[in-house]
Protein backbone atom coordinates (compact mmCIF):
# COMPACT_ATOMS: atom_id res chain seq x y z
CA UNK A 1 0.00 0.00 0.00
CA UNK A 2 2.76 2.90 0.98
CA UNK A 3 4.54 1.66 -2.47
CA UNK A 4 1.08 2.23 -4.63
CA UNK A 5 0.65 5.70 -2.63
CA UNK A 6 4.00 6.80 -3.19
CA UNK A 7 3.87 5.54 -6.98
CA UNK A 8 -0.14 7.32 -7.33
CA UNK A 9 1.89 10.56 -5.43
CA UNK A 10 5.31 10.63 -7.81
CA UNK A 11 2.89 10.17 -10.72
CA UNK A 12 0.21 12.90 -9.62
CA UNK A 13 3.48 15.42 -8.55
CA UNK A 14 5.38 14.69 -12.42
CA UNK A 15 1.78 15.38 -13.73
CA UNK A 16 1.16 18.62 -11.67
CA UNK A 17 4.57 19.63 -11.80
CA UNK A 18 4.40 19.79 -15.58
CA UNK A 19 1.50 22.12 -15.16
CA UNK A 20 3.23 24.74 -12.68
CA UNK A 21 5.50 27.80 -13.49
CA UNK A 22 8.82 27.35 -12.26
CA UNK A 23 10.02 30.37 -10.24
CA UNK A 24 13.73 30.91 -10.19
CA UNK A 25 14.87 33.49 -7.43
CA UNK A 26 18.37 34.73 -7.00
CA UNK A 27 19.90 36.58 -4.11
CA UNK A 28 23.53 37.81 -4.86
CA UNK A 29 24.57 39.90 -1.27
CA UNK A 30 27.06 42.39 -2.18
CA UNK A 31 29.12 44.24 -0.04
CA UNK A 32 26.22 47.05 0.91
CA UNK A 33 23.20 45.96 -1.06
CA UNK A 34 21.55 42.84 -1.88
CA UNK A 35 20.13 42.13 -5.61
CA UNK A 36 17.55 39.70 -6.14
CA UNK A 37 15.80 38.58 -8.90
CA UNK A 38 12.95 36.81 -9.56
CA UNK A 39 12.60 34.62 -13.26
CA UNK A 40 9.06 32.71 -14.10
CA UNK A 41 9.68 29.72 -16.19
CA UNK A 42 7.60 28.00 -18.32
CA UNK A 43 8.77 25.08 -20.33
CA UNK A 44 11.87 26.67 -22.41
CA UNK A 45 10.68 30.27 -21.64
CA UNK A 46 10.96 33.19 -19.38
CA UNK A 47 7.73 34.21 -19.07
CA UNK A 48 8.53 37.07 -16.23
CA UNK A 49 11.98 38.47 -14.86
CA UNK A 50 11.99 41.28 -12.15
CA UNK A 51 15.38 42.43 -10.32
CA UNK A 52 15.42 44.23 -7.49
CA UNK A 53 17.90 46.12 -4.98
CA UNK A 54 17.77 45.76 -1.87
CA UNK A 55 20.12 47.80 1.22
CA UNK A 56 22.48 45.43 3.68
CA UNK A 57 23.32 41.90 3.03
CA UNK A 58 21.23 39.85 5.41
CA UNK A 59 18.09 38.95 5.05
CA UNK A 60 15.44 42.10 6.72
CA UNK A 61 11.89 42.92 6.22
CA UNK A 62 11.85 44.21 2.23
CA UNK A 63 13.28 41.59 1.22
CA UNK A 64 11.81 38.76 3.00
CA UNK A 65 8.52 40.18 2.10
CA UNK A 66 9.81 40.30 -1.74
CA UNK A 67 10.81 36.95 -2.12
CA UNK A 68 7.28 35.70 0.39
CA UNK A 69 5.44 37.32 -2.72
CA UNK A 70 7.81 35.39 -5.29
CA UNK A 71 7.59 32.10 -3.69
CA UNK A 72 3.41 32.55 -3.77
CA UNK A 73 3.90 32.36 -7.71
CA UNK A 74 4.00 28.43 -7.60
CA UNK A 75 4.62 25.82 -4.90
CA UNK A 76 7.70 25.11 -7.48
CA UNK A 77 10.02 27.66 -6.35
CA UNK A 78 13.89 27.27 -6.57
CA UNK A 79 15.96 29.81 -4.26
CA UNK A 80 19.53 30.16 -5.68
CA UNK A 81 22.31 32.02 -3.93
CA UNK A 82 25.69 33.23 -5.53
CA UNK A 83 28.56 32.44 -2.61
CA UNK A 84 30.34 35.25 -1.82
CA UNK A 85 32.43 33.33 0.96
CA UNK A 86 35.62 34.10 1.25
CA UNK A 87 36.97 30.28 1.52
CA UNK A 88 36.10 29.46 -2.40
CA UNK A 89 37.67 29.02 -5.49
CA UNK A 90 38.98 26.98 -7.94
CA UNK A 91 41.87 24.71 -8.48
CA UNK A 92 43.40 23.14 -11.68
CA UNK A 93 42.53 19.57 -10.04
CA UNK A 94 39.58 17.63 -9.26
CA UNK A 95 41.31 15.19 -6.83
CA UNK A 96 40.40 16.03 -3.17
CA UNK A 97 44.09 14.65 -2.58
CA UNK A 98 45.92 16.77 -4.52
CA UNK A 99 43.36 19.72 -3.22
CA UNK A 100 45.83 20.72 -0.56
CA UNK A 101 48.61 21.84 -3.06
CA UNK A 102 46.37 24.59 -4.31
CA UNK A 103 44.25 26.20 -1.42
CA UNK A 104 44.49 26.18 2.85
CA UNK A 105 40.47 25.70 3.13
CA UNK A 106 39.91 22.57 4.99
CA UNK A 107 37.06 20.49 4.13
CA UNK A 108 36.09 22.27 1.01
CA UNK A 109 32.71 21.02 -0.87
CA UNK A 110 33.72 21.12 -4.03
CA UNK A 111 31.69 20.59 -7.72
CA UNK A 112 34.03 18.98 -10.56
CA UNK A 113 34.32 20.36 -13.96
CA UNK A 114 35.08 17.87 -16.59
CA UNK A 115 37.15 16.13 -14.44
CA UNK A 116 39.94 18.32 -14.89
CA UNK A 117 39.29 21.14 -12.33
CA UNK A 118 37.37 21.80 -9.42
CA UNK A 119 35.29 24.78 -7.28
CA UNK A 120 35.31 24.68 -4.16
CA UNK A 121 33.68 26.08 -0.69
CA UNK A 122 34.77 25.74 2.51
CA UNK A 123 32.35 23.49 4.72
CA UNK A 124 32.10 26.20 7.20
CA UNK A 125 31.32 28.85 4.82
CA UNK A 126 28.34 26.69 3.19
CA UNK A 127 26.85 26.41 6.84
CA UNK A 128 27.25 29.75 7.25
CA UNK A 129 25.51 30.65 3.52
CA UNK A 130 22.71 28.43 4.92
CA UNK A 131 21.59 29.85 8.27
CA UNK A 132 21.87 33.13 7.13
CA UNK A 133 19.55 32.57 4.58
CA UNK A 134 17.40 29.84 6.63
CA UNK A 135 14.26 31.69 7.17
CA UNK A 136 13.75 31.63 2.82
CA UNK A 137 15.84 28.52 3.08
CA UNK A 138 18.34 27.84 -0.35
CA UNK A 139 17.86 24.70 -3.29
CA UNK A 140 21.61 26.24 -5.63
CA UNK A 141 24.73 28.02 -3.94
CA UNK A 142 26.62 28.38 -6.79
CA UNK A 143 30.50 29.32 -7.36
CA UNK A 144 30.91 32.70 -9.27
CA UNK A 145 32.99 30.65 -11.11
CA UNK A 146 29.68 28.92 -12.37
CA UNK A 147 28.65 31.96 -13.66
CA UNK A 148 31.76 32.65 -15.64
CA UNK A 149 31.42 29.51 -17.18
CA UNK A 150 27.74 30.41 -18.29
CA UNK A 151 28.67 33.57 -19.48
CA UNK A 152 31.89 33.11 -21.54
CA UNK A 153 30.58 29.45 -22.47
CA UNK A 154 31.65 29.43 -26.33
CA UNK A 155 35.10 31.72 -25.36
CA UNK A 156 35.87 29.45 -22.76
CA UNK A 157 36.04 26.94 -25.44
CA UNK A 158 37.68 28.56 -28.00
CA UNK A 159 39.93 30.96 -26.88
CA UNK A 160 43.12 31.71 -24.32
CA UNK A 161 41.95 34.38 -22.29
CA UNK A 162 41.21 35.81 -18.70
CA UNK A 163 37.82 35.89 -17.42
CA UNK A 164 36.49 37.83 -14.93
CA UNK A 165 33.35 38.69 -12.84
CA UNK A 166 33.41 41.93 -11.12
CA UNK A 167 31.16 41.84 -8.77
CA UNK A 168 29.67 43.88 -6.24
CA UNK A 169 31.89 42.88 -2.96
CA UNK A 170 34.16 40.41 -5.00
CA UNK A 171 36.31 39.95 -8.01
CA UNK A 172 36.29 36.31 -9.39
CA UNK A 173 38.65 35.77 -12.42
CA UNK A 174 39.82 32.69 -14.10
CA UNK A 175 42.22 32.10 -17.16
CA UNK A 176 41.37 28.98 -19.40
CA UNK A 177 42.97 27.78 -22.61
CA UNK A 178 40.28 26.68 -24.88
CA UNK A 179 38.47 25.23 -22.36
CA UNK A 180 41.73 23.65 -20.26
CA UNK A 181 41.46 25.45 -16.76
CA UNK A 182 44.56 26.96 -15.73
CA UNK A 183 43.98 29.45 -13.06
CA UNK A 184 41.43 31.21 -11.10
CA UNK A 185 41.55 34.01 -7.97
CA UNK A 186 38.53 34.93 -5.91
CA UNK A 187 39.14 37.92 -3.74
CA UNK A 188 36.66 39.28 -1.63
CA UNK A 189 36.83 43.40 -2.00
CA UNK A 190 36.64 45.04 1.85
CA UNK A 191 35.26 48.84 1.59
CA UNK A 192 38.32 49.46 3.49
CA UNK A 193 42.19 48.13 2.19
CA UNK A 194 43.77 45.44 4.65
CA UNK A 195 46.64 46.35 6.30
CA UNK A 196 49.32 47.44 3.58
CA UNK A 197 52.69 48.31 3.14
CA UNK A 198 53.83 51.81 2.96
CA UNK A 199 55.27 51.14 -0.73
CA UNK A 200 51.78 49.44 -1.53
CA UNK A 201 50.13 52.85 0.04
CA UNK A 202 52.24 54.96 -1.77
CA UNK A 203 51.84 53.29 -5.36
CA UNK A 204 47.53 52.99 -4.48
CA UNK A 205 47.34 56.76 -3.30
CA UNK A 206 49.49 57.88 -6.55
CA UNK A 207 47.01 55.71 -8.75
CA UNK A 208 44.06 57.15 -7.05
CA UNK A 209 45.60 60.69 -7.73
CA UNK A 210 46.22 60.06 -11.11
CA UNK A 211 43.06 58.61 -12.30
CA UNK A 212 41.01 61.51 -10.05
CA UNK A 213 39.08 59.28 -8.41
CA UNK A 214 37.59 59.57 -4.78
CA UNK A 215 38.63 57.59 -1.90
CA UNK A 216 35.63 55.55 -1.61
CA UNK A 217 35.93 54.49 -5.04
CA UNK A 218 36.97 50.73 -4.78
CA UNK A 219 38.35 50.42 -8.31
CA UNK A 220 42.54 50.36 -7.05
CA UNK A 221 41.63 48.01 -4.75
CA UNK A 222 39.97 45.34 -7.52
CA UNK A 223 42.82 46.28 -9.90
CA UNK A 224 45.24 45.59 -7.48
CA UNK A 225 43.59 42.27 -6.38
CA UNK A 226 43.60 41.33 -10.62
CA UNK A 227 47.09 42.52 -11.05
CA UNK A 228 48.35 40.18 -8.08
CA UNK A 229 46.43 37.39 -9.48
CA UNK A 230 47.63 37.36 -12.95
CA UNK A 231 51.00 37.96 -11.01
CA UNK A 232 50.44 34.52 -8.98
CA UNK A 233 49.34 33.19 -12.53
CA UNK A 234 52.81 34.27 -14.19
CA UNK A 235 54.87 33.16 -11.26
CA UNK A 236 53.62 30.51 -9.78
CA UNK A 237 55.52 26.95 -10.73
CA UNK A 238 52.09 25.44 -9.38
CA UNK A 239 50.07 26.75 -12.26
CA UNK A 240 50.69 26.53 -16.08
CA UNK A 241 50.49 29.73 -17.78
CA UNK A 242 51.39 31.44 -20.92
CA UNK A 243 50.72 35.22 -22.17
CA UNK A 244 47.04 36.44 -21.73
CA UNK A 245 46.38 38.67 -24.55
CA UNK A 246 42.12 38.95 -23.95
CA UNK A 247 40.31 40.02 -20.83
CA UNK A 248 36.53 39.11 -21.06
CA UNK A 249 35.08 41.28 -17.87
CA UNK A 250 31.55 41.05 -16.91
CA UNK A 251 30.46 43.78 -14.83
CA UNK A 252 27.81 43.98 -12.69
CA UNK A 253 28.94 47.93 -11.25
CA UNK A 254 28.13 50.83 -12.97
CA UNK A 255 30.85 52.82 -13.08
CA UNK A 256 33.78 50.12 -14.17
CA UNK A 257 35.15 52.59 -17.21
CA UNK A 258 38.09 52.83 -14.61
CA UNK A 259 38.90 49.84 -13.86
CA UNK A 260 38.61 48.78 -17.89
CA UNK A 261 40.81 51.64 -18.68
CA UNK A 262 43.27 50.38 -16.14
CA UNK A 263 43.69 46.93 -17.76
CA UNK A 264 43.64 48.63 -21.30
CA UNK A 265 46.60 50.96 -20.28
CA UNK A 266 48.48 49.13 -17.33
CA UNK A 267 48.42 45.24 -18.75
CA UNK A 268 48.49 46.11 -22.29
CA UNK A 269 45.42 43.29 -22.78
CA UNK A 270 42.87 43.48 -25.42
CA UNK A 271 39.43 43.95 -22.70
CA UNK A 272 36.16 43.08 -23.69
CA UNK A 273 33.60 44.41 -21.60
CA UNK A 274 29.61 43.66 -21.04
CA UNK A 275 27.73 44.58 -18.26
CA UNK A 276 25.44 41.98 -17.05
CA UNK A 277 22.32 41.34 -14.75
CA UNK A 278 23.87 39.25 -12.51
CA UNK A 279 20.84 38.15 -10.36
CA UNK A 280 19.19 37.53 -13.28
CA UNK A 281 21.97 35.40 -14.63
CA UNK A 282 22.17 33.55 -11.75
CA UNK A 283 18.47 32.53 -11.94
CA UNK A 284 19.14 31.86 -15.06
CA UNK A 285 21.51 29.67 -13.70
CA UNK A 286 19.45 27.99 -11.44
CA UNK A 287 17.03 27.16 -14.04
CA UNK A 288 19.67 25.43 -16.52
CA UNK A 289 20.82 23.56 -13.28
CA UNK A 290 16.98 22.71 -12.78
CA UNK A 291 16.79 20.90 -16.38
CA UNK A 292 15.19 24.14 -17.93
CA UNK A 293 17.09 25.61 -20.96
CA UNK A 294 16.53 29.11 -20.88
CA UNK B 1 25.81 18.83 -15.09
CA UNK B 2 25.61 20.01 -11.30
CA UNK B 3 27.30 22.87 -10.38
CA UNK B 4 25.56 23.20 -7.35
CA UNK B 5 27.40 22.97 -3.82
CA UNK B 6 24.07 21.65 -2.61
CA UNK B 7 20.94 19.73 -3.83
CA UNK B 8 17.51 20.97 -4.27
CA UNK B 9 15.04 20.69 -1.51
CA UNK B 10 12.14 18.65 -2.04
CA UNK B 11 8.97 20.32 -3.56
CA UNK B 12 5.55 19.44 -2.48
CA UNK B 13 2.83 20.12 -4.56
CA UNK B 14 0.25 19.05 -2.71
CA UNK B 15 -0.60 20.22 0.58
CA UNK B 16 -0.84 17.84 3.64
CA UNK B 17 -4.88 18.38 3.73
CA UNK B 18 -5.10 16.90 0.02
CA UNK B 19 -2.39 14.40 0.83
CA UNK B 20 -4.93 12.93 3.46
CA UNK B 21 -7.87 13.31 0.86
CA UNK B 22 -5.74 11.18 -1.61
CA UNK B 23 -4.94 8.18 0.28
CA UNK B 24 -8.27 8.39 1.55
CA UNK B 25 -9.83 8.27 -1.80
CA UNK B 26 -6.77 5.99 -2.65
CA UNK B 27 -7.98 3.57 0.53
CA UNK B 28 -11.39 3.72 -0.84
CA UNK B 29 -10.62 2.71 -4.73
CA UNK B 30 -8.40 -0.13 -3.45
CA UNK B 31 -11.21 -1.59 -1.28
CA UNK B 32 -13.97 -0.90 -4.02
CA UNK B 33 -11.59 -2.18 -6.71
CA UNK B 34 -10.38 -4.67 -4.72
CA UNK B 35 -14.21 -5.79 -4.47
CA UNK B 36 -15.56 -5.70 -7.49
CA UNK B 37 -12.75 -8.02 -8.12
CA UNK B 38 -14.10 -10.55 -5.54
CA UNK B 39 -17.28 -10.43 -7.14
CA UNK B 40 -16.17 -10.54 -10.90
CA UNK B 41 -14.11 -13.60 -9.92
CA UNK B 42 -17.69 -15.27 -7.60
CA UNK B 43 -19.52 -14.23 -10.81
CA UNK B 44 -17.02 -15.99 -13.17
CA UNK B 45 -16.99 -18.83 -10.76
CA UNK B 46 -21.06 -19.18 -10.23
CA UNK B 47 -21.13 -19.04 -14.16
CA UNK B 48 -19.04 -22.21 -14.82
CA UNK B 49 -20.93 -23.80 -11.78
CA UNK B 50 -23.90 -22.95 -13.57
CA UNK B 51 -22.82 -24.26 -17.04
CA UNK B 52 -22.09 -27.83 -15.02
CA UNK B 53 -25.03 -28.15 -13.47
CA UNK B 54 -26.97 -27.23 -16.73
CA UNK B 55 -24.85 -30.04 -18.18
CA UNK B 56 -25.84 -32.35 -15.25
CA UNK B 57 -29.44 -31.60 -15.65
CA UNK B 58 -29.27 -32.12 -19.49
CA UNK B 59 -27.68 -35.70 -18.29
CA UNK B 60 -29.95 -36.45 -15.59
CA UNK B 61 -33.05 -35.50 -17.89
CA UNK B 62 -31.68 -38.31 -20.09
CA UNK B 63 -31.11 -40.82 -17.51
CA UNK B 64 -34.61 -39.94 -15.99
CA UNK B 65 -35.96 -40.59 -19.77
CA UNK B 66 -34.30 -43.39 -19.81
CA UNK B 67 -35.29 -44.78 -16.55
CA UNK B 68 -39.36 -43.85 -17.25
CA UNK B 69 -38.99 -45.71 -20.46
CA UNK B 70 -37.43 -48.92 -17.81
CA UNK B 71 -39.81 -48.20 -15.84
CA UNK B 72 -43.06 -48.79 -18.85
CA UNK B 73 -40.93 -51.65 -19.62
CA UNK B 74 -41.54 -53.16 -16.03
CA UNK B 75 -44.75 -52.19 -15.42
CA UNK B 76 -45.33 -54.11 -19.19
CA UNK B 77 -44.42 -57.13 -18.05
CA UNK B 78 -44.83 -57.11 -14.32
CA UNK B 79 -48.85 -56.94 -16.20
CA UNK B 80 -47.69 -59.74 -18.29
CA UNK B 81 -46.66 -62.00 -15.23
CA UNK B 82 -49.31 -61.10 -13.56
CA UNK B 83 -51.51 -62.87 -16.67
CA UNK B 84 -49.67 -66.01 -16.83
CA UNK B 85 -49.77 -65.89 -13.29
CA UNK B 86 -53.23 -66.01 -13.55
CA UNK B 87 -53.67 -67.87 -16.04
CA UNK B 88 -51.79 -70.86 -14.35
CA UNK B 89 -53.77 -69.87 -10.91
CA UNK B 90 -56.88 -70.88 -13.32
CA UNK B 91 -54.83 -74.07 -15.16
CA UNK B 92 -53.71 -75.32 -11.63
CA UNK B 93 -57.40 -74.83 -10.55
CA UNK B 94 -58.92 -76.86 -13.35
CA UNK B 95 -56.18 -79.43 -13.16
CA UNK B 96 -57.02 -80.07 -9.33
CA UNK B 97 -61.00 -79.77 -10.64
CA UNK B 98 -59.85 -82.52 -12.99
CA UNK B 99 -58.06 -84.61 -10.58
CA UNK B 100 -60.81 -84.19 -8.46
CA UNK B 101 -63.34 -86.06 -11.03
CA UNK B 102 -61.32 -88.82 -11.38
CA UNK B 103 -63.51 -91.36 -10.16
CA UNK B 104 -62.57 -94.58 -7.86
CA UNK B 105 -62.41 -97.12 -10.36
CA UNK B 106 -60.03 -95.24 -12.46
CA UNK B 107 -56.20 -95.25 -12.05
CA UNK B 108 -54.34 -92.66 -13.98
CA UNK B 109 -50.79 -93.97 -14.76
CA UNK B 110 -50.67 -90.63 -17.06
CA UNK B 111 -51.28 -87.24 -17.30
CA UNK B 112 -49.91 -84.85 -20.33
CA UNK B 113 -51.50 -81.64 -20.89
CA UNK B 114 -50.34 -79.41 -23.82
CA UNK B 115 -51.96 -76.03 -25.13
CA UNK B 116 -54.16 -78.29 -27.23
CA UNK B 117 -54.98 -81.64 -25.83
CA UNK B 118 -55.07 -83.97 -22.67
CA UNK B 119 -54.00 -87.04 -22.75
CA UNK B 120 -54.52 -89.65 -20.16
CA UNK B 121 -53.37 -93.29 -19.56
CA UNK B 122 -54.69 -95.66 -16.84
CA UNK B 123 -56.48 -98.39 -15.84
CA UNK B 124 -60.21 -98.74 -15.65
CA UNK B 125 -62.40 -101.45 -14.36
CA UNK B 126 -64.94 -101.25 -16.70
CA UNK B 127 -65.97 -98.66 -19.60
CA UNK B 128 -69.39 -97.59 -18.08
CA UNK B 129 -67.66 -96.11 -14.74
CA UNK B 130 -65.19 -94.17 -17.45
CA UNK B 131 -67.70 -93.66 -19.65
CA UNK B 132 -70.37 -92.07 -16.98
CA UNK B 133 -67.45 -90.29 -14.66
CA UNK B 134 -64.83 -89.27 -16.78
CA UNK B 135 -65.97 -89.06 -20.25
CA UNK B 136 -68.74 -87.11 -19.65
CA UNK B 137 -66.40 -84.04 -17.90
CA UNK B 138 -63.88 -84.42 -20.58
CA UNK B 139 -66.56 -84.27 -23.71
CA UNK B 140 -67.67 -80.79 -21.81
CA UNK B 141 -64.18 -79.50 -21.42
CA UNK B 142 -63.04 -80.39 -25.00
CA UNK B 143 -64.15 -80.26 -28.21
CA UNK B 144 -63.17 -83.82 -29.09
CA UNK B 145 -62.63 -86.56 -26.91
CA UNK B 146 -61.25 -90.20 -28.24
CA UNK B 147 -60.56 -93.28 -26.07
CA UNK B 148 -59.01 -96.58 -26.91
CA UNK B 149 -59.03 -99.79 -24.52
CA UNK B 150 -56.46 -102.69 -24.28
CA UNK B 151 -57.99 -105.40 -21.86
CA UNK B 152 -55.73 -106.87 -19.22
CA UNK B 153 -55.60 -110.48 -17.99
CA UNK B 154 -57.25 -109.46 -14.89
CA UNK B 155 -60.28 -108.36 -16.34
CA UNK B 156 -60.06 -104.74 -15.88
CA UNK B 157 -58.98 -102.39 -19.26
CA UNK B 158 -56.23 -100.36 -20.15
CA UNK B 159 -57.30 -96.97 -21.89
CA UNK B 160 -55.78 -94.07 -23.48
CA UNK B 161 -58.05 -90.80 -23.79
CA UNK B 162 -57.14 -87.93 -26.21
CA UNK B 163 -59.28 -84.64 -25.49
CA UNK B 164 -58.67 -81.75 -28.43
CA UNK B 165 -59.58 -78.49 -27.87
CA UNK B 166 -59.76 -76.98 -31.00
CA UNK B 167 -58.03 -73.36 -31.01
CA UNK B 168 -60.20 -70.51 -32.06
CA UNK B 169 -60.27 -67.77 -34.49
CA UNK B 170 -60.41 -64.40 -34.22
CA UNK B 171 -63.28 -62.92 -35.85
Amino acid sequence: MPILYASVVIQMGSLLGYFYTKVFIAIVPGRMHSEIAVLSVKGSSIVQHDTRKFEGVNLNAAMQSFLDEAAELSPLFFTALLSDAKEQGAIPTCSKQHAGQFTDVLLPEYVCVDETWMMYLSRDALYHLQERYRSIGLDYIFSPFTLLKQLYEKQIKEEHALFILNEGSSVALAVLDHGEFQFASYEVIEQLPPAVSDHEKDAMDELLDDLDIGEFDDTPLRFKAIEKALETYYHDVRFKSSFIEKIYFADTRERSETIVSLLKDELFIDVEQKSIDIAFEVARLAAREAGYDV
Amino acid sequence: MMYSFIAPRPKKLLSSEVRLALIFFTVIAVVLSALYGFFLYQNTQLQVELSALKAQYVEISEQNEMLMDDIEFIEDQAGFIENIRTENTILKEKIKNFLDLVPDEVTLHKVALSSSDLILEGITADKLSFNSKLQMPLQSMFHQTEVAYTPQEDGSLQFVSRSILHKESRP
